[in-house]
């Protein structure tokens, strides 16, 4: 009762404890742990962002989704890659129309400068970004900022003040600052760590591969179509290999892909022959392939 | 879950309380190592007034996502949270009057840590060195507390004499009690920091140095009022390093600083490269790049397969030079040998394979463990075939020899080194 009084109406009534979180995240087929939920659901009452770190395929992505699609959010992704800058992330001045606008002016007899320069950086003459959109939406959006961790360093600072004001300072025009600040989900593989300033102010989850049970579970969502049996011996097999040290383990994406391969194939039990010719799925890398087909011991556990 | 109306409804002084408690705890996590600032504590409390206090795991999660911020520190936090917030005791934990739950926590802390089990024996030292972390962290705060105006700093400080410091200088590593190794351990990494860099042909803009003609003309034409030499100097770079790091049985110990050493190597320079030679080569530069120092030896240890087993010193060096020298070896990559040359192979392969990577190194140099003894003669067939073909030969068996390492890694002082008088003259370089 005192949470949800006490706090500023977000909309969203229904996330009023992180029971009800976890639950909105099953109907919405994703099926977190008790942990992640636990940080989320304080990621959304402290609207600060949260920060997933994970290895590939683990559903870092997949969680800004689904807390989309639950919150009847719209989702704003940014990608981020190197060389990844304002103009891409944030903001653009729309110069061909400024150039047009210029042209126009010229036409229509003698110029009044001042007012030109003071026209052409109107508001309408942005052309905004992820960044941008998700600060002036109308609604909370659900911003998700993809693999941070590949855009280069100095992006990061850029961020800071859209993640702390929740505000982007434009030279030309002053602040914007957003109205209905958005829920940030940033997501990184951690192929390089990101700054400390950034993290200070995030809220931070280490994303880990699902256990057996949870990831059995996540299958049966996200395949259906495969029988249980199958699906159960196929992520009984994933968890072994991921334990080998592989160079790329598979993720939990690669298990729901390769469940639906072995699904494609018929197969009702994992047999040697349709593991090692459908291995490609579950794994990218030459020397994963050769020592999992050469050493796992492909023992099918009786429990099917 | 209903939200937490003990918690809500707490008395101004109680969360006073919760404050000081939280603060106490995070300075625990920042002694065992992680950096968490004192404002996390706030933002912590913010998340407790939302989630509650009930839930013991809830709190757990909480507090990991506001103070934990890379997956090593986990454990760490755990095993803090897990001394310092017992079940049954957490509301007393975090309400009670400050400090009162973390004094006794060191003891109570104690069959969450598996005491180090057997000191003499390798593993044990390092299986539980993150626990030692925050044993010592939960020690010092206890030391500071009962001492009430003195720091967790100056308790460290005056805990640390002179004497004490310069007797673990001198100590072989080998003969070192486990605490004392954990700290040799930690001093050896501070000492890869001070690897000298080495000039490249490159140059930059710089207050002094050479004068740049071409750049003092443009700055000229840009303002001509204003006639200013602009300078030059040349740039410096970290040395590239390959480490290849006999594991056999007579090298255990000084191995297992080795890796401590080279895990700071990498941090300061992940370019650098390091492989362990057993009875096969395994490349264990990537597991050395994990942050923590602790974790990254773990894990490492659990990719050497033959650790502490036999040496094919002469088979190691030629899949090294037949797998990874052309990759990792540049004409500028200084390789560090660390290995006591017994070898029970053939030494005529161990010769021409030793030979094979000087000529595509810049230099080899041999640090070698056994130059401990006065009197060190290169009897063993496997010393004699290696020797020729390293530029130098150093010691590495203490903490002193380690910090003379710099000094020889110069670049460009190779050819001064000087190898034992035992060497003969015809392999001097």
């Amino acid at each position: 009762m005192h949470s949800t009084d006490s706090l500023p109406a977000s909309g969203q009534p229904w996330v009023d404890s992180i029971d009800s979180l976890i639950a909105g995240f099953g109907r919405h087929d994703y099926i977190c742990d008790r942990r992640l939920a636990t940080v989320a659901f304080l990621s959304l009452r402290m609207k600060r962002p949260l920060l997933l770190e994970g290895e590939a395929g683990v559903g870092k992505t997949e969680l800004a989704k689904t807390l989309a699609a639950m919150l009847g959010a719209p989702l704003i992704r940014l990608q981020c890659y190197e060389g990844l800058d304002i103009a891409q992330a944030a903001y653009e001045w729309n110069v061909s129309r400024q150039l047009l606008e210029i042209r126009l002016a010229e036409a229509s007899g003698p110029v009044d400068a001042p007012r030109i320069a003071r026209d052409l950086y109107r508001r309408d003459m942005l052309i905004e970004r992820p960044l941008m959109k998700a600060l002036l939406s109308p609604v909370p959006a659900v911003l998700l900022i993809d693999e941070l961790d590949r855009a280069d360093e100095p992006f990061e600072a850029f961020l800071l003040e859209m993640l702390g004001e929740n505000q982007i300072t434009i030279p030309e025009l002053g602040s914007l600052k957003a109205v209905h600040p958005p829920h940030v989900v940033i997501t990184s593989n951690r192929t390089r760590e990101l700054r400390d300033a950034l993290k200070r102010r995030c809220l931070y989850h280490w994303l880990d591969y699902p256990d057996t049970e949870r990831e059995f579970e996540i299958v049966r969502r996200r395949a259906p179509e495969a029988a249980a049996s199958l699906a159960r011996q196929a992520v009984e097999f994933v968890q072994r290999i991921r334990t080998m040290g592989l160079f790329k383990p598979p993720g939990v994406a690669e298990s729901i892909d390769w469940v639906r391969a072995l699904q494609a194939l018929d197969a009702v039990a994992l047999d040697r022959e349709r593991v090692d010719a459908t291995l490609g799925v579950l794994l990218k890398h030459q020397e994963d392939i050769e020592r999992v087909s050469s050493d796992a011991p492909l023992s099918v556990p009786a429990s099917a | 879950m209903t939200p937490a109306p003990s918690f809500t409804s707490a008395t101004p002084e109680t969360s006073g309380e919760l404050v000081r408690n939280l603060t106490i705890f995070v300075r625990l996590l920042r002694e065992a190592g992680l950096r968490v600032g004192p404002e996390r504590a706030l933002v912590a409390i913010e998340a407790l007034a939302i989630i509650g206090i009930e839930q013991r795991e809830d709190v757990r999660s909480a507090l990991a996502g506001v103070l934990v911020d890379a997956p090593e520190h986990r454990p760490v936090f755990d095993a803090l949270f897990d001394a310092v917030f017992q079940p049954g005791l957490l509301e007393q934990a975090l309400l009670g009057r400050a400090g009162d739950a973390v004094p006794g926590a060191a003891s109570r802390a104690a069959p969450h840590m598996p005491a180090g089990g057997d000191p003499d024996t390798d593993s044990a030292t390092l299986r539980f060195a993150s626990n030692q972390r925050v044993a010592r962290a939960l020690a010092s705060l206890r030391a500071a507390q009962a001492a009430a105006p003195m720091t967790p700093t100056e308790a460290k400080e005056r805990s640390g004499g002179y004497s004490r410091d310069e007797q673990l200088h001198t100590t072989d590593f080998r003969a070192m009690t486990v605490e004392e190794f954990s700290e040799a351990a930690e001093r050896a990494a501070l000492l890869a920091r001070h690897l000298p860099e080495e000039r490249t042909r490159r140059s930059r803009t710089a207050r002094r140095g050479a004068p740049d003609l071409r750049a003092s003309l443009r700055r000229a034409a840009r303002s001509p009022l204003a006639i200013e030499l602009v300078r030059r100097e040349p740039r410096w770079r970290a040395q590239s390093l390959v480490l290849l790091l006999d594991v056999s049985g007579s090298m255990q110990r000084y191995a297992r600083l080795m890796l401590h050493w080279a895990h700071a190597l990498t941090a300061a320079d992940p370019r650098t490269e390091t492989l362990a030679l057993g009875t096969r080569l395994t490349r264990i530069s990537r597991r050395l790049r994990h942050r923590d120092p602790d974790e990254a030896v773990r894990n490492t240890l659990a990719d050497i397969v033959d650790w502490g087993g036999g040496t094919r010193l002469g088979s190691c060096l030629a899949s090294f030079n037949a797998l990874w020298s052309r990759r990792l070896l540049g004409s500028r990559t200084t390789v560090l040998l660390l290995t006591d040359g017994l070898d029970r192979e053939d030494t005529t392969l161990l010769a021409s394979e030793a030979a094979r990577l000087r000529r595509h190194a810049r230099r080899v140099i041999w640090l070698n463990p056994l130059l401990r003894f006065e009197g060190f003669e290169p009897r063993a067939a496997g010393v004699r075939a290696l020797l020729p073909s390293v530029d130098a030969m150093l010691p590495v068996h203490n903490l002193k020899s380690l910090e003379q390492l710099p000094a020889a890694l110069m670049p460009g002082v190779s050819h001064q080194l000087v190898k034992p008088n035992t060497v003969a003259p015809s392999s001097a370089r």
